[in-house]
């Protein structure tokens, strides 16, 4: 068996006598049993924008991990693929969205009025994952705006793209065993205790229960769990700002982009042309905007250009 | 990079495709040559594909390009070789390969796609269906650059 992903072999166990042979863990997806070396579809996952197989384009509702060891055991373990995958992903669309930004035609942003250079702005949501990431480095740092700001980071991100959840059983708490505050310091996946141990012993190494089950790194328990007491709290202020700007910001997108879709319109933009410029000019909109609303921006005008813009690119040259 | 090395070791097995590294020792620049397909405009000529590696190769697709002013088709832009195609963008799969991706770019030839024009010269006739004044477009530009 090959791994279609990286083209080597999947080596795994074929029968009792083998000894001393390190065995590969595969991942296979489900419902379509597609396998791969668990590590080159993880990578891919980091990648991808959906959670489809890339053999097959199924989408993946979960993914068993089979692990072949020296006995004649083999376990599977399922996880559930929509937990965790979003960091990488996250990180990737921010990198991507400033990269566009910066080639973005200057006769489109020439009107914007800034008094500073939007493209050395770090991208919010990168900042937001880098904070999640480097978590136990802020520990040192106590002062109150970043206490506040932390609070919104952790929980808008708990909120929106469950990061902190288990990857083992995919929830962010379990009956009187409070967070997922077991770290893997490698690939910063998140952990219940007790999942890593009732894993570790289905899968017959009780010994090596503090593995990471994606990197087989170690997994340790986060110090100073402040952050995750936090959880709670209803300071949210910095996630509403951010989606208040987002509703205004689409607001106008839409109401330019009506204009061009329906009955009456020399342009026939299908239910997905619509879909597809909206976003793209919307996005481009929020990054401009760095989160905020800003007054010194003429919506309505940037909108018409950027939908503009995109209809010329699918051929409606004379609107 | 390992997987690279066995994809030009395919390659090199196959001799009836011409899809190459720019220089041996470094598989991050691949060139290919594609012949223009029978029954299409393009029938007769060759066009050069320009292709680069990014480091995170196989999860991010080979960036493609043909020749500047070289390829007059709806989904090429005409001025700097850029491809639109949908393996190339969000439809890539990390099971693709580089031989893959060139026949795909090949067959894009003789299916070309209204949906996305890079050429709004050319997705304007396609789009009124007019193959006649496609076709001749496509040959005007390919003769006058020879």
């Amino acid at each position: 068996m090959e791994c279609s992903i990286c083209i080597e072999p999947i080596i795994i166990k074929s029968s009792t006598q083998e000894k001393d042979q390190i065995y590969d863990t595969v991942g296979e997806l489900l419902p379509c049993h597609h396998k791969f070396h668990s590590d080159c579809i993880r990578k891919w996952h980091s990648f991808a924008t959906d959670l489809k197989c890339p053999i097959c384009r199924t989408v993946s509702l979960s993914m068993s991990l089979i692990y072949n060891y020296k006995m004649w055991y083999e376990k599977r373990v399922d996880i559930d693929l929509n937990k965790g995958f979003l960091v990488g992903n996250i990180i990737e669309y921010d990198n991507m969205m400033t990269s566009t930004r910066e080639t973005e035609p200057d006769a489109l942003v020439a009107h914007v009025v800034m008094t500073e250079d939007i493209t050395n702005e770090s991208p919010v949501l990168s900042r937001m994952f880098q904070t999640i990431l480097n978590i136990d480095d802020m520990n040192d740092d106590d002062s109150e705006k970043d206490v506040e700001e932390e609070e919104g980071i952790l929980d808008s991100l708990r909120e929106e793209h469950n990061t902190l959840l288990c990857r083992i059983c995919g929830d962010d708490t379990v009956e009187n065993n409070g967070d997922a505050d077991h770290r893997c310091y490698n690939c910063n996946a998140r952990y219940h205790e007790s999942c890593l141990h009732s894993t570790a012993s289905e899968i017959g190494e009780s010994d090596t229960w503090q593995q990471c089950i994606e990197c087989r790194s170690l997994t340790q328990r986060i110090k100073g769990n402040r952050r995750f007491r936090i959880v709670n709290n209803t300071n949210t202020d910095e996630l509403d700002k951010i989606r208040s700007t987002k509703r205004k910001i689409q607001e106008h997108v839409r109401k330019i982009l009506k204009q061009y879709y329906g009955t009456g319109s020399s342009v026939h933009l299908t239910g997905e042309q619509f879909t597809k410029i909206n976003q793209t000019v919307s996005r481009s909109l929020y990054s401009m905007s760095r989160n905020e609303y800003q007054t010194k921006i003429d919506y309505d005008y940037q909108a018409k250009q950027k939908v503009l813009h995109e209809l010329h690119k699918l051929g409606y040259t004379s609107v | 990079m390992s997987r690279l090395i066995k994809e030009y070791k395919t390659i090199n097995a196959q001799d009836d495709i011409l899809l190459f590294p720019e220089t041996a020792d470094n598989l991050n620049n691949w060139t290919a040559m594609i012949t223009g397909p029978p029954n299409t405009p393009y029938e007769g000529h060759d066009f050069k594909l320009y292709i680069s590696i990014p480091d995170a190769y196989p999860n991010s697709p080979p960036m493609v390009k043909f020749h500047r002013e070289a390829m007059p088709h709806v989904n090429v832009n005409y001025e700097t070789g850029e491809i639109c195609l949908d393996i190339l963008k969000g439809e890539w799969s990390p099971v693709y390969n580089l031989l893959y991706t060139v026949q795909s770019i090949e067959r894009l030839l003789s299916e070309p796609n209204a949906d996305s024009p890079l050429n709004l010269e050319l997705g304007i006739l396609m789009r009124e269906g007019d193959k006649t004044a496609y076709d001749s477009l496509v040959r005007y530009y390919l003769q006058r650059q020879k």
